[in-house]
């Protein structure tokens, strides 16, 4: 598949931007890093392709993030407001990532995974792409999983 | 100028309230709903200048939802404001009636540039 890394690396940079007015930083982030405690958020694709576009980050960043786009407080954001907010991250991460494959192709809704819930999978698949970021000193990760019913996109 | 934003995102709808204002649009009033059939309901009731609406919502689309005020005769003017965006998906948007598409994530500039606001 033919879905370089850059081209992730520059949707999340334009989606950060242009939702916070603040620069998402690409670093190599450790597989280990966010394997706990992190709130997942993500879309699914089918058609061209089938897998998921995930977005990781811990839940004091996810928290960070939510009071920035409802300007509150950390304190103040409910629970319901950091899934917003993660969620919309995903679908526009998402939406502009399903550009990148052939059509006719899907985005689902979004869905949001507490970090109590991050053991749960996403999709039946295989991480193929995956991009390490920092946002104010915390780790953020933008992954695409491929979902085991297809192995390669159409053409 | 009255305008109906639809979404199912609180932030989302936030963003495109503060994306208008920064495109120096004035005497603004907002009014929201969460997805189509409750945007259908609202707008059947008070008459909006404006929809803005995302495309991929539960209960009712923002597809659905134009579709649905085309039929009964509302002219309002309709914009898309989705991530979700495809060659045909615009094709779509603008035979059914919308005016315009803007692509999330989107700029002030991007609402200036669709609407026409110098």
């Amino acid at each position: 598949m033919n879905l370089p890394n850059d081209a992730i690396r520059d949707i999340a940079v334009n989606v950060w931007s242009t939702m916070f007015s603040a620069d998402l930083c690409p670093v190599d982030v450790p597989e280990s890093a966010l394997e706990r405690g992190a709130i997942t958020s993500y879309v699914l694709i089918s058609g061209g392709w089938d897998g998921a576009v995930t977005v990781l980050c811990e839940a004091e960043l996810a928290r960070e993030l939510a009071a920035r786009l409802f300007e509150m407080a950390p304190a103040d954001v409910s629970r319901d407001e950091i899934r917003d907010a993660l969620g919309e991250i995903a679908n526009v991460c998402g939406g502009n990532i399903k550009a990148l494959f052939p059509e006719p192709s899907y985005l689902s809704l979004p869905t949001v995974l507490d970090e109590d819930e991050s053991h749960l999978a996403v999709v039946r698949g295989r991480v193929i792409r995956r991009v390490g970021f920092t946002y104010e000193g915390k780790a953020i990760v933008v992954a695409l999983i491929e979902s085991d019913k297809k192995a390669t996109p159409r053409a | 100028m009255k305008i109906l934003i639809v979404d199912d995102s609180k932030a989302m709808r936030m963003l495109v309230q503060r994306a208008l204002r920064q495109a120096g649009l004035e005497d603004l009033h907002f009014a929201e709903a969460t997805n189509g059939s409750e945007a259908l309901e609202i707008a059947t009731a008070d008459p909006f200048d404006l929809i803005l609406s995302d495309w991929n919502m539960p209960e009712m689309s923002g597809l659905d939802l134009l579709r649905a005020l085309r039929a009964a005769g509302s002219k309002v003017a309709f914009g898309f404001i989705t991530s979700d965006s495809s060659e045909a998906m615009r094709h779509t948007a603008l035979r059914s009636g919308a005016k315009f598409v803007v692509v999330k994530p989107f700029t002030p500039e991007a609402f200036q540039a669709a609407m026409g606001i110098e």
